[in-house]
Parts: C-alpha cells; structure tokens; sequence
C-alpha cells in the first residue's frame, strides 16, 4: 500500500521511516513525501491511482491541507484515494470542516503512530 | 551828527595831553562810543518801543527797552520820566511780569530816595529786591542791589555790601551794563577808601568790559572815573567824557560830569567858572537828583564864601541846609539806617527761611525718597508676593500636569500593554501550533528510540552486531531530532515570553533573517489558529550576506509581527471580498477567478543599511487613510478587533528606537509594501 504523506515539516520523512521500519521491510507499506500542497498534487497527478491513501497536514504555507483535501476528492474520483488530515489544531471547527470535505478520517499532533497504525489497518482491510 | 563827533574827538586828540597814561582807553572808549553798534536816535519814538516792549518774550529785552525808554532823558522832564516809569510798572503789573515790576520798582525807588523820600524810596527798593528775589532772576535782583547800593552814600559798609551782591548778580545774569555800573561804583568806593589799586583794577575791568560788550552808557562815567588817575589832564577826561553821546542826550550824566568840572575848577581856585558849572549841576539836577542839586549848592557856597554875596549866600545857604536836612536828618539817616539793619534782619530772616525752606526740601526730598523707598519695597514686596503666587500657581498646575502625564503614561502603558497582549492572543494559537509540531517529533522519536533499544538488545542476543550497530546509528540520529525540536519548542517558548516582556531596551546581535521567519509562521499561524478557512501563500527572499546586526530583537520583532499580521488581514479581507463576489456553486476553488491571497517579506543589505520589506497583495490603504496610519488608535479594523496602535508603535521602534525609516506605499486594489530601513 502507498501512503503519500504530506507536510512541511521535512523532518517527519525519518520519522514515518522509522515508525514504519518493519512495515516497510515486510514491503506492506510503501511510503511517498511531499512537503508542500503542491508538490502533493504534482505527484498526485503524475503518479495517479498510486497512492491508496493520504496522510496530510492542515496548516501548510500555500496550498493549505484542506484546499489539498478538497481537490483530491474532486478531482481524483473513482476511485478517490483515502485521505486522513492531521492537524496542531485539535478542535471541532477544523474537523467538522475536514469531514465536511471528504475527509476520511483526522488525527491530531503529535501523531500516536499506534493509532495510525489500527486505523490504516482497518483502510486496507 | 556823527561828523560832528568825530570833529570834536580830533579836537580833543589834537588838544591831546591826555595821550601819555591812558591814551589807549581813551581812543577805544570813544571808539565804541562812536560805532555804528552803539549809535543811538537822539529822538526815541518811545511809544513805539514801549508797544515793542510787551511783545518781547525774553525779561532781558523787556529790560533793555525799559531803559531805552526812560534813560535817554534828555528830553523827557522829571515829570515825563516818572509818567514813563508808572506807565511800564503799571503794564508789567498787569501782565504779571514780576521781573520787570522788580526793575521798575528798583529805579522808582532809587529816584524817590534821591529826591528827598529816602523811607518811601528804600521801601521800594527793598520790595523790588523781594519781588526780584521771588522771581529769581538775577538781573533783576541785580538791578534791585546796584539802587540799593547807591541809595547810602554815607554808609560805606552798606553801600558796598549792596554793589558787591549787584555784581554778582548783574554777572550771574549776563547783565553787562550793570556789571559795569557795579564795577565803576566799587571802583568809587575804593577810592573814597584811597585804595587806588583796588580801585584801578576796577576800573579797568569795567573799561574792558565796556569795549568788549559796547557798553555806550558807561563810557562817560569810565572816562570820569579814570580821569582820577591822570589828574593833570583831569579836565580833558571832563571834555570827552561831555561830548560822548550819552552824555548829551542824558542829564543825570551831563550834571555829573558838570559837577566833575566845578570841583575842578573849584581845587584850582578858579570861582568862576566852577560856580558857572556848579549852578549848571544846580539846575540838571533840580528835580532830578536832589543829592547832586545839595552837592551843587555846596559848591556855590564855596564860591559865594570867596565872592561874599550876603543875600546870595544866606538863599543859597537856606535852600542848602533844607536840602540837607530833607536828605539827610538825623530822622532821615536813622529810619535809613533802621531800614537797612531791617533789611539786614530780613536777609537774615531770608537766609533762615531758606535755610529752613532748604531744610524742608531736604526733608521733604528724603521724606520723598524713603516714601520712594517705601514704595518700591511695597512695590518688589508686591511682586515678590505676586511671583511667589504665580509660583505657587504654576506650580499646582505643573503638579497637575504632571499628575495628568503620569496618569497618560500609565494610560499609554497600559495600551502598549494591551496592544501587546492583542497581539500575544493573535500569537497564541500561533505558538499553539508551533509547538505541537516540534512536540510531534520529541514524543515520536523518544518513542521510537525506545522502540529501537527494545530491538537492539533482541539483535545483541541474537548476536547481530550489524543490525545492532545500524538501529544504534537511528536512535544517535533520533535523538539529534529530538534534541533539535526540543530546543524549537525552547526558542518559540521564550519567544512568545520575550514578546510579552517589556522591551529589554538593549541592542544585540541578531539574526534578523530568523526573526524575521519566526515571527512570519507565527502570525500566520495565529491567524489560521482564529479563522481556520484562512490561508495565504508566503514568499520569502532573505539576504544571507546580511549576518547579524544590532538591533533590539523583541522591538523589531513587535514591528515585523505587526506589519505581517496586517499584511495577513489585508489579504484575507481581499480574499473573502473575492469569495462573495464569485459564484459559490458548481465552481471549484482552482477555476474560480483566481487570487492567490499571498504576503511577502525580504531582507536586503543596502550599503550599511538593511531593509526589511513585507508585502501584501490585499486592497491596499485608501488614499483618505494613508496619512494616519501611523498616528495611535487609528484603525480600520472592526471596533474591538485592533487597538489601533500596532502601527504607532512601530513608527516609534523603528525611527525613534533604531533612528531608522518606515516608509509605505500602496496602491489601491493592488497591494500594500511596508519598508523598514535600518
């Protein structure tokens, strides 16, 4: 499975690296970064269908996680990859409008991967 | 006429023994007597000078023209003399010209003394002397001593002691004719005493005088005098002096000079001819100078003792003793003598009133001045008194005021404050934010890590050294991580404390490329932490040539945070204009008519300067705006959504704190760029 994750923090490639040490030894999960709205649409659009599932963060300079998610779900349809918004900011207001926006799911930082890890699960199955 | 002088003045030279002593005078004497300057009508129109007479402003003209009128008397009688006399005291009586009135009275008394009334006439004369003395003109006064002086001719002491006083007012009052009258009159004196020198000196004072000053009058009277000093050409003196002008026109002057020649001729011992010019004083002075008149029959007497004329004598000699008496009785002498000691007593009297008088002036004068005094320590008490009010006065207010700044300052302080704290909420989600993510990292790593010892110890077991040094380089590398975002979240922590500090007031190296990114992901992320649809693009351009510089990082920091945080409303009020302008449905965001609400900052080294730009691409500032966007609590944003002070406060940083610029410019529907030079 290909997860694209996405935020402006550079430093979040190693640690994804590492949680997903065995993950990706055993080959089942395959990880892709971009650091920037855009850079994630790029990708989105030259590698289509590849990734399965998006992890990306909200608050981003530029292309903001939430316009991010919205043109996902609109542009990339059948079928539209899952997309899992991670976000600083813990509150109602950013996950009613991230759930009104198709996401498929929203987790707050710092990221316990332990949860990620069930939720991934339960995408794949 | 004049010819006529001149012929007898050549007569007279010819005849000329007078030319060994006193020759000189002589011929200057008649010089002046004979000059055009001097030369008076023999026939005066005197109503014509006396209508002259009052329009005269000075005393002295008046004066002059008063003896004008009545000296020349030739042919005025005794009666026309007095008729002139009255008419002008009269006139100056009623034109209160006192100085006149005193000179009139002056010669009215002198004539009355002289024609047998010496009580009436003294008493004139000594209140001529009063009025003069009140006027305090010196020639009047003068003229009062000089009639004074000749009214005791047998009372030397007084006589003198009257003619030296006239003298000295006569000089003191540029009165030259009567210093000349005085002068010749002490000469006389001086010579009754047989002290010639004195006399002589006199004598020739007045003679230099005379010619100086062209005194006409006294030249008959000069020469008589001075013929004393020549005596054997005595009678040639007589002559000339008979033939001055003058002397012709004036009959006090030819009986003088008549009486001159009778005494001549009389020590000659020639009967004759001094009884011819005895009878000739006789008859000059029949009404005018009753003394000369006694002189005269004194003289005749003489002549009739040699010639024995029984009938003659015995009339001459009744006429005589009744002159004498009538002039000099023993009442007469005594109410003379008692009228000058009264006149002493009141010259006494007079020095004691003026003493007094001057007493008085000098009382009243340092009555005046402590009065002054008095008034004017009043006076500086008043103004102490004032000043230390009006002290006390601006002293309140100055309290007052001081009271009312110490209230602004606080006031101000408060505002900075709470435009501090205003702009530390617009922070705090920011930092919220900030700091989850380096949190993110710490947790996950120092989880990971432990993850990786748990596997590492499984590899020692296994004995796989490889695996154990490749999980042991991943932890090495996570704890770099963690180390770094732990000190991410230090740095954002003490930044948000040092901001809602007080400034430190104190410059220091800083990387104003860093502060200048800090305070941009923070104010955005405060934002985006308050409106959670607002976004905006950033773009950065730092100069990394510029190092560190010297500034106050908490100040600047406040500037930069304030001008971002308005770059970021500005954008995102454009944006959402731009929202409820576009169609809402069945647009998607990438075809609607695209804004991209972006906010821009850059460094750049200029020479020794550094400009710190941020940019907006919002509505920009009204025109109607732009000038008081500096000034404190100006604001556009909602009520209660700005203090209106952040731009104010960073006009001061920036010019008053770092003796920089900050200069904008905008244009509407385009953007706004704030530029800080430092």
């Amino acid at each position: 499975m290909k997860i694209l994750v996405v935020d402006d923090e550079t430093d979040v490639q190693p640690l994804f690296e590492q949680r997903f040490r065995k993950e990706i030894k055993t080959g089942e999960i395959e990880l892709e970064f971009a650091f920037s709205g855009e850079e994630a649409i790029t990708f989105m659009n030259q590698h289509e269908h590849e990734a399965v599932l998006i992890l990306s963060d909200i608050n981003m300079p530029g292309i903001s996680g939430l316009v991010l998610l919205k043109h996902i779900k609109e542009k990339f349809e059948k079928p539209p990859p899952i997309v899992m918004m991670i976000t600083a900011y813990g509150d109602d207001e950013n996950y009613k409008e991230a759930m009104s926006l198709g996401a498929d799911d929203f987790l707050t930082k710092p990221v316990d991967f332990a949860i990620l890890k069930e939720k991934l699960k339960t995408f794949t199955q | 006429m004049k010819l006529f002088f001149s012929a007898c003045f050549l007569l007279l030279t010819i005849c000329g023994k007078a030319q060994s002593f006193p020759k000189k005078y002589v011929d200057s004497l008649t010089a002046v007597a004979l000059s055009k300057k001097t030369s008076h009508p023999l026939i005066l129109n005197r109503d014509s000078v006396l209508q002259l007479l009052w329009q005269a402003p000075l005393p002295a003209d008046r004066i002059a023209m008063f003896y004008d009128i009545v000296a020349y008397s030739e042919e005025l009688t005794p009666e026309q003399s007095l008729y002139y006399h009255q008419l002008i005291l009269d006139g100056a009586q009623k034109r209160a010209d006192k100085v006149l009135e005193a000179s009139v009275m002056a010669e009215l008394g002198f004539i009355t003394s002289r024609n047998g009334n010496t009580p009436g006439g003294l008493k004139m004369l000594y209140k001529s002397l009063e009025l003069a003395e009140a006027t305090g003109n010196a020639q009047a006064i003068g003229i009062a001593y000089n009639n004074l002086g000749n009214c005791y001719p047998n009372n030397l002491q007084i006589s003198r002691d009257y003619m030296t006083k006239a003298l000295e007012n006569a000089r003191k009052g540029n009165d030259y004719l009567f210093t000349s009258f005085d002068l010749g009159n002490l000469a006389r004196m001086f010579m009754e005493e047989q002290k010639r020198d004195s006399a002589l000196a006199y004598f020739l004072e007045n003679y230099r005088l005379a010619v100086e000053k062209n005194l006409e009058a006294t030249i008959p009277n000069i020469l008589l005098n001075l013929s004393v000093f020549d005596k054997k050409n005595s009678l040639q003196y007589y002559q000339q002096a008979s033939l001055m002008p003058f002397a012709i026109r004036n009959s006090v002057m030819k009986s003088r000079i008549a009486s001159r020649k009778a005494t001549y001729y009389l020590e000659l011992n020639r009967m004759d001819s001094a009884f011819y010019f005895a009878s000739e004083v006789y008859n000059l002075s029949a009404t005018t100078n009753l003394t000369q008149q006694m002189n005269a029959l004194a003289l005749m007497l003489r002549y009739y003792r040699a010639v024995p004329n029984t009938d003659s004598t015995l009339s001459y000699l009744e006429r005589y003793y009744k002159l004498k008496d009538s002039l000099y009785g023993d009442k007469v002498v005594e109410q003379a003598q008692s009228m000058a000691y009264n006149d002493m007593q009141r010259q006494k009297e007079l020095i004691a009133q003026k003493t007094a008088y001057q007493n008085r002036i000098i009382l009243y004068s340092l009555s005046a001045a402590a009065l002054f005094l008095m008034g004017l320590a009043i006076i500086f008490w008043r103004n102490k008194r004032k000043e230390q009010q009006a002290k006390k006065i601006v002293q309140e207010q100055k309290d007052e005021l001081e009271q009312i700044l110490d209230k602004l300052k606080t006031t101000q302080s408060q505002l900075i404050q709470s435009e501090k704290m205003a702009s530390l909420g617009e922070l705090t989600a920011g930092i919220a934010h900030e700091i989850q993510n380096p949190l993110n990292f710490v947790n996950n790593f120092s989880e990971v890590n432990k993850e990786l010892i748990g596997e590492m110890k499984a590899e020692i077991e296994k004995g796989n050294l490889e695996e154990v040094k490749a999980i042991a380089s991943d932890i090495e590398s996570n704890e770099d991580k963690i180390n770094h975002h732990g000190k991410r979240a230090d740095a954002i922590v003490k930044g948000m404390l040092q901001h809602s500090r007080s400034s430190s007031g104190v410059k220091e190296p800083t990387d104003i490329n860093a502060l200048c990114d800090e305070y941009l992901r923070l104010s955005y992320h405060g934002l985006r932490a308050k409106d959670k649809s607002f976004n905006a693009s950033m773009n950065t351009d730092y100069d990394n040539s510029i190092g560190t510089i010297n500034i106050i990082p908490q100040d600047i920091g406040r500037v930069i945070l304030n001008l971002l945080t308005n770059a970021f409303y500005a954008v995102d009020e454009r944006r959402r204009d731009a929202l409820n302008a576009s169609p809402p449905l069945n647009e998607s965001p990438m075809n609607a008519p695209h804004y991209e609400p972006t906010v821009s900052i850059s460094t750049k080294k200029i020479g020794d300067k550094i400009e710190i730009r941020v940019s907006d691409n919002g509505n920009g500032i009204p025109q109607s705006a732009i000038d008081k966007i500096f000034q404190p609590f100006f604001t556009t944003k909602p009520t209660g959504q700005g203090t209106g002070l952040g731009l104010s406060m960073s006009y001061d940083i920036i010019t008053k704190g770092h003796n920089g610029e900050l200069k904008v410019t905008t244009k509407e529907g385009e953007g706004t760029t704030f530029t800080i030079t430092i």
